[in-house]
């Protein structure tokens, strides 16, 4: 027995059992929070981000192997990946989903949108049925996106 | 300290203090008795069932600190440390160079082992904290910026004495 063992398999259970797991009570909640009309985009994401935990660290891995281990520039290096990741991967696909929300308000749609709350009822009801599709939805999202963004 | 201590009191004679620990085993019969009894008493009482019962507790108080609010990783730790003991005593004694410096190397040694081995690991738990505070509305950005420091906290190091240099 070693305190590194004990720290790995600590942290492998927690990653890729406990989180995963989680990611099903989490979109559970969001469901929840869904239909009573509160807030419910934490719990949503929170599953999302549950599903792809190892995925999480290895990009922060990626940001931070960018030097030499030894490299003082390294600190600097990582912060500037991050950056540009931020600005040049995850602004553009924002932009996109912006851009669409734009479109549906503009043409008038928000009147029927999941904000009414005769819809958002039925909504809620259809997506308590849909629970364990969305979740394996999210997976296989998640698995598609093992390989990265390109 | 205790496993260099030999080695450290070696600088003694340059400071004109006689030190020297003799070799070999321990002559007078009563004592040597009692060094034989008390480590079996740390091997056998101590290490191998005290150690193994308090980190139980410790694996309780995990769970009591979740009742209380509180996070149970520290209690975990604990329990952890206490059942590795004979593992890190073997690593601590690996590391022991045997030489006046033996002191500073096992704990630059120790540093190193820290920074190589464990904290890749806990960024690793501290990107399931991060989750965990997003979801709960929680300051969630310092785990992870804690995450990204724990991958690189040998280049942090260079910067330092870059910076000082």
């Amino acid at each position: 027995m070693s305190f590194e063992n004990g720290i790995l398999n600590l942290t492998n259970w927690l990653g890729n059992v406990i989180m995963p797991t989680m990611a099903g009570l989490l979109f559970a909640v969001a469901i929840v929070r869904y239909a009573k009309g509160y807030p419910w985009n934490y719990s949503m994401w929170a599953a999302v981000a549950a599903l792809c935990v190892s995925g999480l660290l290895r990009a922060l891995e990626t940001f931070a192997s960018q030097a030499a281990w030894n490299d003082p520039d390294l600190i600097w290096i990582t912060l500037l990946q991050l950056v540009n990741w931020v600005c040049n991967v995850f602004l553009p696909i924002y932009a996109a989903a912006e851009v669409v929300l734009g479109a549906v308000h503009y043409a008038g749609l928000g009147r029927i949108m999941p904000g009414s709350a005769w819809l958002r009822h039925f909504t809620a009801a259809a997506l308590c049925l849909l629970a364990s599709g969305i979740i394996r939805l999210a997976e296989f999202f998640v698995l598609r996106g093992t390989g990265g963004v390109s | 300290m205790f496993l260099t201590l030999p080695r450290l009191l070696s600088w003694f004679p340059s400071f004109g203090v006689p030190a020297d620990v003799p070799g070999g085993g321990i002559g007078i019969g009563w004592m040597r008795s009692f060094a034989n009894d008390a480590a079996t008493f740390v091997t056998g009482f101590v290490v191998n069932r005290l150690a193994v019962v308090v980190a139980a507790f410790f694996v309780l108080r995990a769970v009591l600190d979740v009742a209380d609010g509180s996070s149970p990783l520290a209690s975990i730790l604990a329990a952890m440390f206490l059942l590795s003991v004979p593992a890190t005593a073997a690593l601590l004694r690996g590391w022991n160079n045997l030489t006046p410096n033996a002191t500073a190397d096992v704990l630059a040694s120790l540093w190193t082992y820290v920074v190589s081995k464990i904290m890749p690991m806990a960024a690793g738990l501290a990107v399931v904290g991060a989750i965990w505070n997003f979801w709960q509305n929680r300051p969630w950005m310092r785990l992870v910026g804690c995450a990204a420091g724990f991958l690189t906290v040998a280049a942090l190091w260079q910067l330092i004495t870059r910076m000082v240099a």
